[in-house]
């Protein structure tokens, strides 16, 4: 794990902490916002080694203490971690798969997430439940700690409790004890509730610039791609490591292609059927939802060159073709298409049966007025 | 690390500390068994992070130092050897080497310095209970915790140390049990612990045939010492509510019954009661009381009680479980009840309470449905 201090990029985030710990003046829960992989769980994690370190009174933990060498690796058991499972993994098979992540961070690389768009975080009422849910949360908080001067729980995905969850952190956060630190992770604090947000304190994590992501995406991959897919992949990535080496690991440009292809199917043709029955064979929603957002950024481009704006695209690699489509389209049928695709994204979400929200997107993505390009 | 040990020993000790190990954690170190040897034998610790329990036992020590084993698979060895079979143990690195008769098994341990540290213990703030009292006391009150999550604090047992005193006590809202025990509690007075039943449970099991149980408080934990076992259980954080305010002073409507005829008669009667209040009538009137019971499209029952009774009249309401639950603890044969009005806490406690001890039982009415 890497130490408080080592966190990269997110140097502001991290000198208010040292002041709050400085002051001694640590609130009861935090929220850490920001795009997914900038560092807000590992920042979590490095914040609660600092805490209960033996040695350190400023700056770093010392890492050499009993303490530190648990946190360090992700043994201690003060440190709670919850994140979104779907509800397909049960009772002993969810203690099992928090620790396959946390043995995963612990490995060398860049750590990302990978659960299904369907997982929440539940309140767990029963034994099936209950392992990271909000009541295995709750009980511990109740308790005193085992070693630990503060127990910390960190959420990731916050915005992904259920409401039931959700309101049932409330009493933690409206009757704090001391000796817990709650630490929300979330790139998405507008779906947490007033209640919730309005009981922390926010901090947000910068996005990475492409250099930053580049270079970690060069130094730090078992597989270090070439410093032209890097760049791709950092400009695709709007700030986001974890999205980044997804689209490293997943052959960036192979995805964009087909999501390009995508956005010109024409509703009803052989291609168009023929990508439906593809899509839906590979059974993967992330995936999915991965081509929408492949889309929304080619649509942003081509809205870019439209209004001749001078930020540098994001599909520079195919410059030629994003302005080939901008002398197709106009502004407000893009508008539309970026609507188009909103909309599929959160049927996507919803759980929508998989082959009625491609057909759906085909058909209204297609605008009749328009000259057929690509 | 190198010892050896007869195999009854072995599960011996195995057996004490087996039942703290979890079945499935997110600390993988959890499923093991801490292994300390030094000159004086053998240490075992097991932990679920709630409860934890450390045994000693004796073993030849060749050499010392400690290891931790998966227990599952130690114990399944081990059962499976005859009880006089020496068992050669030998731990290089995270290997550990088990020599027995004709055979031999080596399984691969995890480093101990991941395991959870517990508390060293202060032996001169120790207070001692006899095993009999502890067991009694336990029985007494652990079975009004709360199952209710939400109020964690009523989910365990308040040990409150005040003088010579010790108070048990817990409650889920409906009810109420408070036993307190006479007794020598210095170096803990002033100190309230709230305990969950899980652990006083297991001291119970473990104290069976010890004398008595010490206890004493360490940094978040409960520490309870039987002959060479110690059980840890972590403390439940929070403020026990003030029950003291719940228990009425004056109670005016006093009786006595016998015991066994009373429990009899609200078992028959509640037969056929709503199957979720289990609610029953008690009417008090000179000379007996009446238990009766209607529910619709179920039935109805009476039941009449002599009782020494000579005041005015008077009908509550009560959950039949929780009244059985409650007589079930009180030990002598005579009770007393103590009721004021049809909707303030009943009371029940023993007749003639046993030497050194004080128990007490409340139990919330139900609002009857035409008071």
């Amino acid at each position: 794990m890497p130490k408080f201090s080592e966190v990269i990029g997110q140097e502001s985030v991290h000198r208010l902490l040292e002041g709050a710990l400085e002051r001694d003046r640590l609130p009861h829960a935090y929220i850490f916002h920001g795009s997914p992989g900038v560092g807000k769980t590992t920042t979590a994690f490095a914040l609660a080694q600092r805490l209960n370190c033996l040695e350190a009174t400023q700056g770093d933990p010392c890492g050499a203490c009993s303490p530190c060498r648990k946190y360090e690796r992700l043994q201690h058991p003060d440190l709670h971690w919850h994140f979104p499972m779907p509800a397909s993994v049960k009772g002993g098979k969810r203690a099992e798969e928090i620790r396959k992540q946390l043995d995963e961070r612990l490995e060398p690389g860049i750590f990302r997430f990978h659960f299904s768009t369907a997982a929440s975080i539940a309140i767990g009422r029963d034994k099936d439940t209950r392992a990271g849910s909000v009541a295995e949360l709750r009980h511990q908080a109740g308790m005193h700690s085992v070693e630990a001067r503060t127990k910390v729980f960190v959420i990731s995905e916050a915005d992904r409790m259920t409401d039931a969850a959700a309101n049932s952190l409330l009493k933690i956060l409206e009757e704090p004890r001391p000796g817990n630190l709650l630490i929300l992770c979330t790139s998405n604090p507008g779906a947490l509730l007033d209640t919730i947000l309005s009981r922390c304190q926010a901090l947000r994590f910068r996005d990475l610039t492409e250099d930053e992501i580049v270079a970690l995406l060069q130094e730090k991959l078992a597989e270090p791609p070439s410093k032209k897919e890097a760049q791709l992949a950092a400009a695709l990535a709007q700030g986001s490591l974890s999205r980044a080496t997804g689209l490293v690991e997943e052959e960036v440009v192979e995805q964009r292609d087909r999501a390009v292809r995508f956005l010109n199917l024409l509703p009803d043709s052989p291609e168009s059927h023929l990508a439906v029955a593809d899509l839906v064979a590979m059974k993967d929603r992330v995936l999915i939802e991965r081509l929408f957002d492949f889309g929304d950024l080619w649509l942003g481009d081509v809205l870019r060159v439209l209004a001749g704006s001078s930020v540098p695209l994001a599909n520079r690699d195919a410059e030629a073709l994003v302005r080939e489509h901008a002398r197709s389209l106009t502004i407000p049928e893009i508008k539309r298409r970026m609507a188009v695709l909103k909309e599929a994204r959160r049927a996507l979400r919803g759980n929508v049966y998989l082959p009625l929200i491609l057909r759906d997107v085909i058909e209204k993505l297609h605008d009749r007025t328009a000259i057929p390009v690509g | 690390m190198k010892f050896s040990i007869s195999q009854a020993a072995l599960q011996d000790l195995l057996q004490v500390v087996v039942s703290a190990v979890p079945t499935k954690s997110t600390l993988p170190i959890l499923s093991n068994i801490l292994v300390e040897a030094d000159r004086e034998g053998l240490t075992m610790v097991s932990t679920d992070l709630d409860l934890s329990i450390k045994t000693r036992g004796e073993a030849q020590v060749d050499r010392e130092g400690s290891i931790t084993i998966p227990a599952k698979r130690i114990g399944e060895i081990v059962r499976e050897l005859k009880p006089d079979t020496e068992i050669k143990v030998s731990v290089s690195g995270t290997k550990v080497k088990m020599n027995y008769g004709h055979g031999s098994s080596t399984i691969i341990g995890l480093d101990p310095e991941d395991f959870p540290q517990l508390p060293q213990i202060d032996a001169e703030k120790m207070v001692s209970l006899p095993t009999d009292v502890f067991e009694r006391a336990v029985k007494r009150s652990a079975y009004a915790v709360s199952s209710d999550e939400t109020r964690q604090m009523l989910t365990g047992v308040l040990f409150q140390l005040q003088g010579n005193m010790l108070n048990l006590v817990s409650t889920d809202g409906h009810r109420l049990a408070k036993a307190a025990f006479q007794g020598d509690f210095k170096g803990l007075e002033g100190r309230d612990l709230i305990i969950p039943p899980k652990a006083l449970n297991q001291v119970v099991r473990l104290a069976s045939g010890n004398p008595k149980v010490n206890l004493t408080v360490s940094r978040n934990f409960a520490v309870f010492e039987v002959g060479t076992t110690t059980v840890f259980s972590r403390l439940i954080d929070g403020n026990f509510p003030n029950y003291e305010q719940v228990i009425p002073k004056e109670n005016p409507h006093r009786f006595h019954l016998d015991k066994e005829e009373f429990m009899g008669a609200i078992r028959r009667v509640s037969v056929l009661s709503d199957h979720v209040t289990r609610q029953i009538k008690l009417a008090l009137k000179p000379e007996r009381v009446e238990l009766s019971v209607s529910t619709a499209d179920v039935g109805e029952g009476q039941e009449a009680l002599p009782v020494d009774y000579t005041g005015s009249e008077i009908a509550v309401g009560y959950n039949a479980s929780y009244l059985l639950e409650a007589l079930r603890t009180i030990p002598s044969n005579k009770i007393e009840m103590r009721l004021n009005t049809p909707t303030s806490p009943g009371i029940l406690v023993p007749a003639e309470q046993e030497k050194e001890e004080d128990l007490l039982c409340l139990v919330m009415p139900l609002r009857l449905p035409d008071a």
